[in-house]
């Protein structure tokens, strides 16, 4: 397994965000992770990264074989993860292109900035300040083009399509697909992937492997993309909720009940 | 009155104000400065000085190579040891020259700026020296700066030049200005410095000051814009060991209509430093406008105090204030005053003023980018310090940004 979350038990501020969640993502495997509003989508994100506001109070976070669970943030991205974030906060003062150029530097990896904006259409961003008066949309774009330029071998995204136009749709469709493939990579091992997403259309541009629902903090149900998905969006979570509450084995979507 | 009976008047005014403490900034006794010091021989170029003062030069900015210059000019202490200057199409001269001319003295010279205003003013007249007088022609456009350097380099130093800025109507001029005192020097610097803009005329003022701790900094600066006219002032402190005092209210008068002010002010308080440094704009003219910017760090013990002040006295005016100040330790202190004052319905005045840390989401946000966190608050930090000011040509742009570069490294 390339990511290994055992039993994990995370808080903010005492509250618990996170109960007792398992989950764990194989080499070159994306997985699509499902929940409404304040399930705890973001927060395994940012338990993942380290953000030092999620206190980590039991459980294990395994990444590439190293326990990672108390490990700073600077080393888990040397180590290979990446975040796109949801509401990333704006940087005054530091352009984009400064960023990647450290970025770029930092690796050796040769990355042609002006090919990567070209690609997510933000050729005319790179000289602006990091997301300081940018659209939803357009912060989504940014998110995606440092991932790019860092190449990590696992990619979170957390909700990357919020708030993205249907004319940027298909272009953030691609770069996630590339980001995901291993064709803009140094190495030749294909990455590995976490998307967050309440509403799941994300799913019609990228071929996920298999989705996990969450709810308070846990997941409760997991199985194979397409069906789940569209089960999703005509029951809505709900559904999923009383489905798990019947206590009985999911069978209609994983091969066992968690 | 002729030059003579004007200039012994303003001596007299002077003589009598020479006790007079200024209502901001802690007093300083005068005396200890006004030594004899050795003179500085003249150059034929700026890097035909000691590499120990064009190196410190190219810290404030100063091209010592003077390539895409329209004039250089350079003093140590109070000599002037060298001036060029490379485009036909403006004056540069030096104080005592211009004083030779009757126009200038009746019109130009202490005109804006009260020389019985306080002590250092009254000193500036009576033992300054030296200062340069740029005059432009009208509808010359200079697309390059004059570059004007000022070093203390002897210990007790009192250097107090006074500059004059004429730019005739129509005309563009870009001036760089760098101050700097050698590490070694006790000094005390009280430039006077007056901006004439006339009608449609656009001037771009820039100026970086690198002090040691031992320095006490009282610059008077006064502009007046006329109808059309833009004024750009951009203040760096950067004096990265800190400093002893500065204070200072540069001001401008936007006098004729639609006339057009920014005044931006980047200061580093570190050490013991005590600064005291506002920016204040009167609106005289209808529909003109004008902004005030400023960004104060402060680390140790350094006390800040950022006054902005802009004041509206004309209908259709417009004046925005904005002033941030980042604390990068306890103890340290920065004092935000940001004053709107109109006497007239028709205005739009605003501030926004905020002092604070960090923000931790930001620092967080550059960790999870694979930044180390001493890099990630560098680059916050030197992001804080970026100001864009509209107008200014490139090159200056990688001048500033090259010397902010080289004092917030330590920070």
């Amino acid at each position: 397994m390339l990511l290994d979350i055992r039993n994990l038990t995370v808080s903010v501020d005492d509250k618990q965000v996170l109960k007792n969640l398992s989950l764990s993502i194989g080499f070159g495997e994306t997985l699509l992770l499902m929940g409404p509003n304040g399930s705890g989508k973001s927060s395994l994100i940012y338990s993942i990264i380290g953000h030092p506001s999620y206190k980590i109070k039991e459980g294990s976070i395994i990444f590439k074989g190293e326990d990672i669970t108390y490990m700073p943030t600077e080393e888990r991205v040397e180590l290979g993860l990446g975040v796109s974030f949801q509401f990333p906060p704006k940087i005054h003062g530091v352009t984009i292109r400064a960023l990647a150029k450290r970025l770029v530097e930092r690796k050796g990896s040769g990355v042609d900035i002006e090919a990567v904006a070209a690609s997510l259409n933000l050729t005319n961003f790179l000289d602006r300040e990091i997301n300081v008066g940018f659209s939803g949309g357009e912060m989504k774009r940014v998110e995606l083009f440092f991932l790019l330029i860092q190449q990590p071998s696992l990619v979170l995204l957390d909700e990357p399509d919020s708030g993205v136009d249907v004319e940027n749709m298909a272009i953030v469709g691609n770069a996630i697909s590339k980001l995901l493939s291993n064709e803009s990579h140094i190495t030749t091992d294909k990455p590995s992937g976490m998307i967050v997403t309440h509403l799941g259309y994300i799913s019609r541009y990228v071929i996920t492997h298999r989705t996990y629902i969450i709810q308070n903090g846990s997941i409760i149900c997991y199985g194979e993309t397409e069906s789940l998905v569209k089960d999703v969006l005509k029951h809505g979570f709900d559904g999923c909720i009383q489905c798990y509450g019947r206590r009985r084995a999911c069978t209609k979507h994983g091969k066992e009940r968690l | 009155m002729g030059s003579r009976a004007r200039i012994e008047a303003l001596n007299k005014r002077a003589s009598e104000s020479l006790a007079f403490k200024p209502k901001y900034g802690p007093d300083i006794e005068l005396s200890k400065y006004l030594k004899q010091i050795p003179h500085s021989e003249k150059v034929d170029r700026i890097n035909a000085l000691p590499e120990t003062l064009t190196s410190k030069m190219q810290n404030i900015g100063i091209d010592t190579k003077e390539e895409s210059k329209a004039g250089s000019y350079v003093q140590l202490d109070h000599d002037i040891v060298y001036k060029k200057r490379f485009y036909p199409n403006v004056e540069l001269l030096t104080l005592e020259e211009a004083l030779n001319d009757e126009d200038f003295v009746e019109n130009y010279y202490w005109r804006l700026i009260d020389v019985g205003q306080d002590k250092f003013t009254a000193a500036a007249q009576l033992y300054g020296h030296g200062g340069y007088v740029i005059k432009t022609e009208e509808e010359q456009k200079l697309d390059v700066p004059i570059q004007a350097c000022l070093l203390i380099k002897s210990p007790e130093a009192f250097q107090a030049p006074h500059n004059v800025i004429v730019a005739e109507a129509g005309s563009t001029l870009h001036v760089v200005t760098g101050c700097a005192v050698m590490p070694e020097s006790v000094g005390l610097h009280a430039g006077i410095t007056e901006f004439y803009v006339k009608r449609n005329a656009t001037v771009t003022f820039t100026m970086i000051h690198d002090w040691n701790k031992v320095s006490d900094v009282r610059p008077r600066t006064t502009a007046v814009v006329e109808e059309g006219g833009v004024f750009i002032n951009n203040y760096i402190n950067l004096s990265p060991s800190g400093l002893r005092s500065l204070q200072a209210y540069p001001t401008v008068v936007l006098k004729g209509d639609n006339s057009r002010a920014f005044m931006s002010s980047i200061v580093i308080g570190s050490a013991s430093s005590y600064i005291d440094l506002g920016s204040a704009i009167t609106i005289m003219g209808k529909g003109s406008k004008a902004e005030i910017v400023s960004r104060s760090i402060s680390k140790d013990q350094a006390q800040i105090v950022a006054r902005a002040r802009i004041t509206a006295q004309a209908p259709n005016s417009k004046g925005h204030i904005e002033c941030r100040g980042l604390m990068l330790s306890d103890g340290s202190r920065i004092w935000a005053v940001p004053e709107l004052d109109s006497t007239i319905k028709d205005v739009e005045l605003t501030h926004e003023a905020a002092v604070g840390r960090l923000a931790e989401d930001e620092i967080f946000y550059l960790l999870s980018r694979g930044m180390s966190r001493d890099e990630a608050v560098s680059t916050l930090v030197r992001g804080f310090l970026e100001v864009k000011v509209p107008g200014l040509p490139r090159m200056l742009e990688e001048q500033i940004k090259l010397a902010t570069d080289i004092s917030t490294k330590g920070l």
